[in-house]
């Protein structure tokens, strides 16, 4: 926190904002989700499907609260309150057992400049931006091979905040956007603006230390720049671990279980997330292996491919 | 048996007659799937008056046109029998050293291996009415390079990915199926996502944002 104020004081100080580098930029966005109080709407588009939502943040009598809510549709929310999440389901059939996720969103990852660089070539872009009635720097984050997406941040001039990111495929396609359409960062915020109301169904979590065990699978391959994020395993239930590879912008999620059953290998994709599947054998014992995430199909590809029994990758 | 063609002879017409021929590739298994089944079950009933006209004492193509989808799904299913599983010979022990890339028998990734068309994601596909798109074809994805036009907002295909369909034939088991199994990997990983990336809550608005359930 202490960080982030004193780099936004910095930055505000200097005026000079453009002089800035991209991955300062990125620095100040990541920062800001962590220190700026805000109310804002935003679209989220990708797929041909487009939502509108509204994300809240603020510090009030101590604690810490955050709340994303689905403006459309079912209105689904997540509110988090220092380090308990709660969803609320305001429908009782719309009501997913599970869908709490098992760690809150507080501590966020540092920007890791060194893999971000081997990646993607990142720019500002020296033109006038406006975006949400603010003045914006865009960034612009090409990649340096074909196992990633392109992505394009606008954020605050001010303050350095998100305030639209496309990520883009070949030729410039765009495969997913968000966009706020409003964002204040003097928001009016109460303790009751985060608390369900009572008719409304909810899933309550308080965050527990993840269950950290040892990982028995690595990679032969890996893109530049992408690592393992965490050097031991997760585990989700009894039968399924996961690992987690990132290359400072993409993720990429392995589940590995045990399973009975043999699934031909499959892929599918969702706007720029995408999905595959494969059964592997080790000795007799069979494993559905599942990794999600924003890159291309044949990044998927080749990592199903290299993943192998083994723990180096240290 | 010779091959039936209409006057229109569209590739799903090319399709169909592979299939009833006994030669239909896993591309045109999934064009049929992809296809209208009343359709194709008109089709089948017209080839099978063609063909009994024409060799009267030939076995009957397909006896019941209704079950021809059925049929399909069977022969998508053998199809798909191949080495889809990756076996890791003698490893032991998970924590032993293991085998190098060459030396382990590892999915055909020089040819069209099989790539079949399941229901990934399909309960989130199907409640969403997104376009989940299902990504097929072996090397071809690897050495190709074919893009796909866009107007706005397309599906993620790399310059490299072909053919890619829409998840129009699923069933609804199917559907059901992986739902809460894949929407909570893809809630897993958008949790994950925000904490790497550092947009706070924003990743998870591709998850809030999908309806939820399986029967919807």
């Amino acid at each position: 926190m202490i960080r982030a104020l004193f780099l936004t004081t910095l930055l505000s100080l200097s005026g000079a904002v453009s002089a800035h580098s991209g991955v300062e930029w990125l620095l100040r966005m990541t920062e800001s989700f962590d220190s700026l109080a805000y109310d804002g709407v935003f679209v989220h588009q990708e797929a041909g499907a487009m939502n509108s939502m509204r994300v809240r943040r603020g510090l009030i009598g101590g604690v810490e609260y955050e709340s994303l809510e689905d403006l459309d549709g079912r209105r689904i929310a997540v509110i988090r309150a220092d380090d308990s999440v709660i969803c609320v389901f305001p429908d009782k059939e719309d009501y997913v057992a599970g869908f709490v996720p098992n760690e809150p969103f507080k501590r966020f990852q540092q920007l890791d400049k060194e893999r971000l660089e081997q990646a993607y070539d990142i720019s500002v872009v020296d033109k006038e931006q406006r975006i949400a009635s603010r003045d914006a720097v865009k960034v612009t984050l090409t990649p340096k091979d074909e196992f990633r997406y392109a992505h394009r941040f606008w954020v605050d001039k001010e303050n350095g905040f998100l305030l639209k990111h496309d990520v883009l495929g070949p030729s410039d396609a765009l495969l997913e956007r968000i966009q706020f359409t409003s964002v204040t960062f003097t928001p009016d915020l109460k303790a009751s603006d985060f608390t369900p109301n009572d008719e409304s169904y909810t899933q309550h979590f308080t965050e527990v230390e993840p269950t950290v065990v040892e990982r028995h699978w690595h990679f032969d391959w890996l893109p530049a720049g992408f690592s393992l994020v965490w050097q031991d395993a997760r585990r989700l239930n009894d039968n399924t671990n996961m690992l987690l590879l990132s290359d400072g912008m993409s993720t990429v999620s392995v589940f590995v279980e045990q399973t009975d059953k043999k699934r031909p290998e499959t892929f599918m994709n969702l706007g720029a997330t995408i999905a595959g599947e494969k059964s592997i054998q080790v000795d007799d014992k069979l494993y559905l292996l599942t990794m999600v995430g924003e890159v291309p199909a044949q990044t998927l590809q080749r990592l199903m491919a290299v993943i192998m029994p083994g723990s180096s990758n240290d | 048996m010779s091959k039936f063609y209409d006057k229109h002879g569209s590739s799903s017409d090319d399709s169909l007659s592979a299939f009833l021929d006994n030669e239909a590739t896993l591309a045109d298994i999934e064009q049929l799937l992809a296809s209208d089944p009343m359709h194709l079950a008109q089709k089948v009933d017209r080839y099978q008056d063609i063909h009994q006209a024409l060799q009267p004492d030939a076995e009957v193509l397909i006896s019941d046109s209704g079950d021809f989808l059925a049929q399909m799904h069977r022969k998508m299913e053998q199809t798909t029998q191949e080495s889809n599983v990756v076996v890791f010979p003698n490893q032991g022990a998970l924590a032993t050293k293991p085998e190098k890339l060459e030396q382990v028998h590892l999915p055909n990734l020089e040819n069209n291996a099989p790539h079949t068309k399941r229901a990934f994601f399909s309960g989130l596909a199907v409640a969403a009415s997104v376009a989940f798109v299902v990504v097929l074809g072996g090397n071809a994805w690897l050495s190709d390079d074919q893009s796909f036009s866009s107007n706005n907002i397309v599906t993620a295909q790399t310059s490299t990915i072909k053919p890619a369909q829409p998840l129009t034939a699923l069933s609804a088991e199917e559907a059901l199926e992986n739902n809460e199994r894949l929407q909570n990997y893809l809630r897993q990983h958008a949790q994950q996502a925000s904490m790497t990336v550092g947009q706070g809550m924003i990743p998870m608005a591709k998850v809030v944002g999908y309806p939820q359930g399986s029967g919807q």
